[in-house]
């Protein structure tokens, strides 16, 4: 496992994480299907509730969910071979959990102990698992297969964590704090794509890529994403 | 005579150090360092957001913002590459029009998106020097706190690419741009960027 998490990084490219969507009229339908309910229900939910919940409350209630979720984080910190993010997410979730009141409010961030969001697809990747098929899954999301486990881990853990004591209101909030979240992007998607499904997948792709990195992308990649067009915009011809 | 040659000396020594400090001067004039004239053209396209956040309306923001969006990013490379091979087969007035209408979406996105302004901030981390171009790495700072990720990829001297948290502002546009092409045809794109131009400003719904 030690070797398994020591060699993982080294073997990263940007190639990697090129589109591959071989499903892509299922995908399509499937963004569609969820995409319609997302318009009639969610979305219109979601933005009641940001307009009428003060901020505190809004993030209050993220954070709780958050917190919940940083256990993942820690583990996949430690099981990325970066013992640094998973003991500083673990050091969030007591911090948070204790003086942050189940974790609704966030001290751990003031001290400096920044939330790591690694999760089970990033060290699926760091592991080597690097071109994955993408998925949109119905109600879920934007995800890969390799992420797949990691979103459904993730959607699971709030009822594992709270038990008995776990009721079905509480997913409920979980799924409109988490669409409040992502109102922003959406709205700057709906303003600026013109094929809505097309720039979610690439967005999507692109986002994972970044958080594999931690934040710190190959830059070279940046530029050779582009070269071929780059050599054919500088000679300049049309062709004829 | 020795005087006068020690004379001649120091004043061609001073001449010769004042001329080569006035091509200094000139050269840094023209071409100040890769590493500081990225910073500095990134750095005055912050300042020109951070004054456009703070008028009211789209149309002051937008003429606030024009000029330094044009000098700021290379709008002919973004089109072609947005269009990729389709760009090979327009002509030169098809080109010139595709980047004026791209230049009008890109001042009027931005005019859009940064229209409230409630103490967020530009800040400059990095530069990076590459081979193939510079990276200005950047974050916007809002009032709470919260850190978003901005880094913008130049070449010959202007920006042709921003990441925003990691997402590529290029690689969506191409992906988007393809699709429709693909499935729409070149003119329909024409007509959806229009239509995106005019929602931004607030035309049209």
């Amino acid at each position: 496992m030690f070797l398994l998490m020591a060699c993982g990084c080294s073997t990263l490219s940007g190639e990697d994480f090129a589109v591959y969507d071989r499903s892509e009229k299922l995908n399509r339908l499937s963004f569609k299907l969820s995409d319609d309910v997302d318009r009639v229900v969610l979305s219109p939910v979601a933005r009641g509730y940001q307009s009428i919940a003060p901020d505190w409350l809004e993030h209050g209630v993220a954070n709780v969910f958050r917190n919940l979720r940083t256990i993942s984080s820690s583990i996949n910190g430690f099981l990325q071979g970066k013992p640094k993010a998973g003991a500083t997410d673990l050091a969030r979730i007591i911090v948070n959990s204790t003086f942050g009141i189940v974790g609704f409010f966030d001290p751990a961030s003031r001290i400096g102990l920044e939330y790591q969001q690694e999760d089970l697809g990033q060290t699926f990747a760091v592991w080597g698992w690097k071109k994955s098929r993408y998925v949109y899954v119905p109600m879920l999301g934007p995800t890969t297969i390799r992420d797949l486990p990691s979103m459904l881990v993730n959607g699971y853990l709030p009822q594992l964590l709270i038990g008995s004591d776990y009721h079905w209101s509480i997913g409920l909030v979980d799924v409109v704090s988490a669409r409040a979240g992502v109102l922003t992007a959406t709205n700057v998607r709906d303003a600026s794509a013109l094929d809505r499904y097309a720039f979610t997948r690439d967005a999507y792709i692109q986002r994972q890529k970044y958080l594999v990195y931690d934040g710190d992308l190959p830059y070279e990649d940046l530029f050779d994403d582009f070269v071929d067009d780059f050599v054919d915009d500088e000679l300049d011809e049309p062709e004829g | 005579m020795t005087n006068h040659r020690t004379i001649l000396f120091t004043a061609l020594l001073f001449c010769a150090g004042y001329l080569s400090s006035m091509g200094a001067q000139d050269v840094w004039a023209e071409e100040p360092p890769t590493e500081v004239a990225a910073k500095t053209l990134i750095e005055v396209f912050h300042a020109h957001l951070v004054d456009a956040m703070q008028t009211d309306s789209q149309q002051q923001r937008e003429e606030i913002l024009r000029v330094p969006i044009e000098s700021t990013f290379d709008l002919r490379k973004i089109s072609s590459v947005s269009l990729g091979r389709t760009w090979r087969k327009l002509d030169e007035a098809q080109r010139s029009a595709f980047t004026e209408l791209l230049g009008e979406l890109v001042l009027a996105t931005y005019a859009d998106r940064f229209d409230s302004y409630s103490g967020q901030f530009f800040e400059t981390e990095a530069v990076a020097v590459l081979k193939s171009g510079v990276v200005v790495e950047t974050w916007l700072v809002k009032n709470d706190g919260d850190r978003v990720s901005l880094n913008y990829l130049l070449r010959d001297n202007k920006v042709f690419n921003v990441l925003a948290e990691g997402v590529s502002d290029l690689s969506l546009r191409r992906a988007d741009y393809n699709s429709i092409i693909k499935t729409q045809g070149y003119d329909s794109l024409l007509e959806h960027l229009a239509k995106k131009v005019l929602q931004a400003r607030g035309t049209i719904d």
